[in-house]
């Protein structure tokens, strides 16, 4: 059995006749099941306790990333998997998790195919795409060694999946995430001279499994999978397969 | 682990150190390193190393095999093969199983073979009388 969480959002009146189209179509799978909205009363950490009360295997977020993002983090070790239904702008984990649109989410959902993922722990929260730095005021700890970005540095970006990324992939089974580190704009010169055709040849990548991320002068800010910011100093982990995701084919990762 | 892009360089690259980034430490990896920035401490791994001409790097060096084409100042000990290119500068003592030095490198120190192979003394035989006085 499924149960479904509206975000607060989707009671918008531009949303109604996609609802309905989700709501029959769900039916017309075979996957109806008990509909939630979010609202300032409804505790979503209640709702996760009640379908694992109620044997429920599969809480569905309706909505967009950070619909997502709420339900993953509570969902984190637990045996119940979740999917997404997107609705609206913002919707890079259903397009990571191969669901392109809400008439293709019934579909995937029903179908059922299960991926475990890892899933990234920062102090206390979690996050499944990426984080990221737009300051070079960072240093990564490893502990026995740190990485610090010179001021030709232009971003600090940690990922579990990358959403955007056609030229780098990230594999968020392998219980390891990656820190790319890319550096601004060359000159044309400077690209002639060190025989690199842009900015992309000149990344630094390095595997991560533990990281304590570090300002060296102001305390920085770090953008949680595009949803909510969080200042250093800050722990980074890797939990590894302690998501478990509906996909459809078209998953962004193998 | 990524893959892609610089799978068309060398494949199974797991750590790319570019030129923008300083590592500072005992940098330990896993498997194949590419160092194009800078790097100070020790590095060591068990896969290769590719040191490209734009880095820099201050450390002791261990890893299986390395191709040099950058600045290195401290020890290099590779386990294999070491492949020394025309615009490498190594400050430092090196012990290695195999080596090629490329016409143009520098390398100031000690270079110290771990080969099986070594001089027989029987195989040189000892100059006769005859041979020191044409000498």
């Amino acid at each position: 059995m499924y149960y479904y969480i509206y975000d607060t959002f989707i009671n918008q009146k531009k949303y109604e006749n996609s609802l309905q189209k989700i709501e029959q179509s769900l039916v017309d799978a075979g996957i109806s099941g008990k509909i939630f909205r979010l609202n300032v009363l409804k505790n979503l950490e209640d709702i996760a306790n009640q379908a694992e009360n109620d044997n429920i295997k599969n809480i569905i977020a309706v909505g967009n990333d950070q619909t997502m993002s709420k339900i993953a983090n509570l969902l984190v070790g637990k045996n119940l998997a979740t999917g997404i239904i997107p609705i609206g702008e913002h919707n890079n984990f259903a397009r990571s998790f191969g669901i392109n649109s809400s008439q293709e989410a019934c579909n995937i959902l029903s179908k059922r195919k299960i991926e475990q993922i890892d899933v990234g722990k920062i102090n206390n929260q979690y996050f499944l795409l990426s984080l990221k730095s737009l300051t070079n005021d960072i240093i990564f700890d490893f502990g026995d060694y740190s990485i610090s970005p010179k001021k030709n540095n232009k971003s600090c970006d940690i990922y579990n999946i990358n959403p955007m990324g056609a030229d780098f992939k990230s594999n968020p089974k392998d219980g390891i995430m990656e820190a790319v580190f890319s550096p601004g704009q060359q000159s044309w010169l400077a690209r002639f001279l060190s025989g690199k055709k842009n900015e992309i040849d000149n990344r630094s990548i390095f595997p991560i499994k533990k990281v304590l991320i570090r300002h060296s002068k102001k305390s920085v800010l770090l953008s949680i999978d595009g949803q909510k910011n969080i200042k250093t100093p800050v722990e980074v982990e890797v939990l590894k397969r302690k998501l478990k995701i509906i996909v459809g084919k078209e998953k962004i990762f193998n | 682990m990524f893959k892609e892009k610089k799978e068309e360089t060398i494949e199974g690259v797991d750590t790319i150190i570019g030129p923008s980034v300083s590592v500072d430490g005992n940098f330990k990896g896993e498997g194949n390193i590419i160092v194009e920035g800078e790097l100070r401490g020790s590095l060591k791994t068990n896969g290769f190393l590719k040191a490209s001409d734009s880095s820099l790097i201050v450390a002791t060096i261990s890893a299986d095999s390395a191709e040099i084409s950058g600045q290195i100042s401290g020890n290099i000990k590779i386990k294999n093969n070491l492949d020394v290119k025309e615009t490498a500068v190594i400050e430092g003592d090196i012990e290695t199983k195999t080596i090629s030095i490329a016409y143009g490198a520098i390398i100031n120190g000690n270079v110290k073979m771990k080969s099986e192979r070594v001089i027989k003394k029987d195989d040189v035989a000892p100059a006769t009388e005859e041979e020191i006085e044409e000498k």
